[in-house]
């Protein structure tokens, strides 16, 4: 174990100490002997892909033995930029929203990319080799993290994983044939000895039989271990008979994964189940998505003052929940979409009513610019609001172009919105996360009033997410579990024996609706997507579940755990296609709808399923 | 050939402090050697991991980051949990981030609910040290803090400039190593030796049940 001298140490404490740490810590620490590191594998066609503006760099893969282990190392080549290699991206958008800053220079976002990895950190890899184009592979760490990926140019990967082979033992998923983990050797050993002990499984039984309650107590790390690493190395082995395979499987796998039970946790009440006979979904159909809706479009909707008439409008909203609408269209369907122009409403009544709103945007932002300085200093709420605003503008999408530099007008005005917002909701006030809400709304919208009136719009759907009490966000993630517990069980039972299943993973997807996972281009069409409201209210924990379901076999191969989960989910941002996710999210409303006799009530309530369409 | 699979110390290291003092920037500076004015506010929780060496010793530190809003605190307390050592921050400018040291301490305290409170190791940092001219706490008056609470090492650094985040970071890791020795001594790692302590486990939600 660790010396005990590390423990005296801190108890004589003292400066001179100290500074004596302060020594680089990868350096090699004196009295040891210093050993070359030895490159034992150097591929130099090998290139990273750059995800933040989607751009390949070449550079060098190499394994290297050092004193402290074995290193798999990536560096870009020193003659790069971009070295000629095709992009393959057929996003538009970044000619609207560079997500480059000026003030960084190219130099410093390749060597952002470059990383140096113990192979003994290592967990999996991500292996694809399609039928063209060039092999990619994804180191994935022990945390949950996942490296960039790798594109192997001229060269197979061979070389690579023969190299890596020599160090630790790999075996592809048999779940997700993409997928290559390394395999635990003690888990091996273990596993030998689980087989050895033969009619002495009920021990296992035991572990396996109850994992809730093995969670409970210090088990749960063991019945985690056991799902991740015994059985499949158990079934692997070559070494057990096919039948004393089936026994022990059958023997190991507990109920809740493959027998005809769940079980379905019930709000804060602790210890309070239901059983439930566990539904069988019908098929998930295939969804297609539809092109955006145009101007053109739109406007056929329209009456000849500019009102929409309510018998055509639940149409025009699934066209725009199939397709979101132009970004052309933005700034005028987001009016309406938020309920900012009333849809029966005409365009000159509108005209007047903004009049008004105009004015009580002015009396208000006067309220808070004419507080000064003196005022400020006896009264702290209001100057820890405004310092919390100001902190957050200043970091709010400072990489796209609309927000970007020092002393940009787009700034003062997103602070301007959210000081008068504090002024329009006392009791709210700011809350980090707003500022989120309002970056896009401020983008499309353009016009300061406008898009203060479209962010109380917004806020007034999405304000409960902000209450002190986080109710509402505890409630929304524990509908969550509920909805993932009859979609997945499987994923969900995995979650609770991992001490996940209060989701608190997805916090951020919910408190700021995909804003920080995807672009502002997708986080704009997804928005306008759940303004419909359609084809249920909370088609947004649906998304969620779509999501979660799609990462379910990576999760569980690579035998993730609370912070494993967490960092996982937390890099999926930026890597998650919009497209798929929201066809997938319609997919399982219409299994789950077409079940609705025999759901339980509550899960209805969560999607709100039974709720009119409020227009 | 690899040095073997000897296992590495996890330390767990807890930031935390209010919003906008500088801990996003401290741990990416600590660990990617990097910093940004671009950094996001924090929603939710996420955590760096760093190898580093502490006395001859290979250790990975996994350097947890929180949004500083109170409000969001009593989500995802569960990551405190099996903290080797809590970080507090706060801003050498702002003065309202220094007064609010003590709850942040409290709540650590709280919600961690480590068995020995008293000895368990805290660390301060005051942050921005670059801006001088603005500097609205002493260090006079953050050392006092300091010797109040039982002796917490003070450090004064800058993200920015990256003044003496490295040296703050290796006093961290060896609080926090001197702590998982003492842990790991009472709850060695599976397969080790299995131990069955039903109080071990007490999770803030759907803890208790006994089905
Ligand atoms: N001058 C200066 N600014 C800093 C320093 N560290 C952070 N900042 C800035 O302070 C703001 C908040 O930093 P951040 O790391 O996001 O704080 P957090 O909310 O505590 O995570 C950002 O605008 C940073 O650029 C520092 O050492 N010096
Ligand atoms: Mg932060």
């Amino acid at each position: 174990m660790i010396p005990i001298l590390a423990y005296q140490y801190v108890k004589k404490r003292n400066e001179a100490n100290r500074r004596k740490m302060a020594e680089e810590p990868t350096s090699n620490s004196a009295g040891r002997s210093v050993m070359p590191d030895v490159v034992v594998l150097r591929l130099s066609a090998v290139g990273a892909k750059n995800n933040e503006d989607e751009t390949y760099v070449s550079g060098v893969l190499q394994v290297v033995e050092k004193a402290r282990g074995v290193f798999i190392e990536w560096t870009p080549a020193e003659d790069s930029p971009v070295s000629g290699w095709v992009l393959a991206d057929g996003n538009d958008e970044n000619a609207l929203l560079s997500t480059s800053p000026p003030q960084r220079s190219f130099r410093e976002n390749v060597n952002k990319l470059k990383f140096s990895m113990d192979v003994n950190d290592l967990n999996s890899f991500k292996h694809v080799e399609p039928k063209k184009g060039d092999p990619m592979i994804r180191l994935i760490g022990r945390d949950g993290s996942s490296q960039v990926p790798l594109y192997f140019r001229q060269t197979s990967t061979s070389a690579f994983i023969d190299c890596l082979q020599k160090y630790i033992t790999l075996r592809r998923s048999s779940k997700d044939p993409n997928l290559v983990l390394v395999v635990d050797e003690k888990a091996d050993i273990l596993a030998k000895s689980v087989v050895a002990l033969d009619n002495n499984s009920d021990i296992l039984s035991r572990f396996m039989g109850n994992p809730y309650a093995t969670a409970m107590t210090g088990l749960g790390k063991i019945t985690a271990y056991m799902q991740e690493q015994v059985i499949p190395a158990l079934l692997d082995s070559d070494e057990v008979g096919a039948e004393d395979k089936i026994r022990a499987m059958r023997e190991l796998r507990n109920d809740d994964e493959f027998g005809d039970r769940i079980r379905v946790y019930r709000g804060e009440d602790q210890g309070d189940f239901e059983v439930v006979t566990q539904l069988e979904l019908p098929p998930r159909p295939e969804i297609y998505r539809e092109t955006p809706v145009t101007k053109q479009i739109w406007d056929s909707y329209k009456n000849p003052h500019g009102s929409f008439d309510q018998r055509n409008l639940h149409n025009l909203k699934m066209c725009v929940f199939r397709g979101g609408v132009e970004p052309e269209l933005r700034k005028e369907a987001w009016k309406y979409l938020l309920g900012y122009i009333r849809w029966n409403e005409s365009l000159a009544e509108h005209k007047l009513r903004r009049q008004e709103l105009e004015k009580d945007y002015y009396r208000m932002k006067g309220q808070w610019m004419s507080i000064n300085a003196e005022q400020e200093s006896r009264f702290l709420m209001f100057s820890n609001r405004k310092s919390l605003v100001e902190k957050d503008v200043a970091r709010t999408d400072r990489t796209y172009k609309y927000f970007e530099g020092e002393g940009n007008a787009n700034l003062t005005r997103l602070h301007d919105v959210l000081m008068t917002y504090c002024m329009y909701n006392f009791d709210l006030g700011y809350v980090q996360g707003m500022s989120d809400f309002c970056s896009p709304i401020l983008f499309v919208l353009e016009d300061e009033v406008d898009a203060f009136w479209c962010f109380t719009k917004l806020m007034d759907i999405v304000h409960s997410n902000f209450a002190e009490d986080q109710l509402s966000i505890k409630q929304q993630l524990n509908q969550l579990h509920d909805l993932v517990m009859i979609v997945n069980p499987k994923l969900c039972n995995y979650l609770e024996s991992h001490q996940s299943d209060d989701m608190y993973f997805c916090f951020r997807w919910i408190l700021v609706w995909f804003k920080r996972e995807f672009s502002f281009e997708d986080t704009s069409k997804l928005w306008e997507v759940l303004w419909t409201k359609q084809p249920c209210t909370n088609f947004l924990l649906l998304i969620c579940v779509a999501i979660l379901d799609k990462e379910t076999e990576f999760i569980i191969a690579n035998g993730f755990g609370l912070t494993e989960i967490l960092k996982h989910v937390n890099e999926l941002s930026m890597h998650i296609n919009l497209d798929e996710v929201l066809s997938a999210a319609e997919a399982i409303f219409h299994q789950l709808s077409a079940s609705q006799d025999k759901l339980p009530k509550y899960v209805l309530d969560h999607l709100r399923l039974s709720e009119p369409d409020p227009y | 050939m690899s040095s073997g699979p000897r296992k590495k110390a996890l330390l767990k290291v807890i930031i935390l402090g209010d919003s906008g003092v500088g801990k996003t920037s401290l741990m990416n500076q600590y660990v990617n050697k990097r910093f940004s004015n671009q950094y996001k506010a924090t929603i939710g929780a996420d955590f760096l991991t760093k190898d580093v060496m502490i006395d001859d010793r290979l250790v990975t530190m996994q350097i947890w980051d929180t949004a500083g809003q109170e409000r969001f605190q009593s989500l995802g307390v569960a990551f405190y949990r099996g903290a080797d050592c809590c970080v507090l921050a706060y801003d050498v400018t702002n003065s309202t981030s220094f007064k609010n040291l003590d709850s942040w301490r409290d709540e650590f305290l709280i919600q961690a609910n480590p068995r020995d409170p008293d000895h368990f190791p805290f660390v301060l940092l005051g942050n921005k040290m670059d801006l001088e001219q603005n500097r609205a706490v002493s260090s006079k008056r953050a050392q006092t803090w300091c010797q109040s609470k039982n002796n917490i090492p003070y450090f004064e650094v800058s993200a920015k400039e990256a003044l003496n985040v490295e040296s703050a970071f290796q006093a961290i890791a060896r609080d926090a190593l001197a702590r998982e020795s003492q842990d790991s001594q009472d709850f060695p790692d599976f397969p080790d030796q299995i131990r069955l302590d039903p109080n071990q486990n007490n999770r803030q939600q759907g803890g208790g049940c006994n089905c």
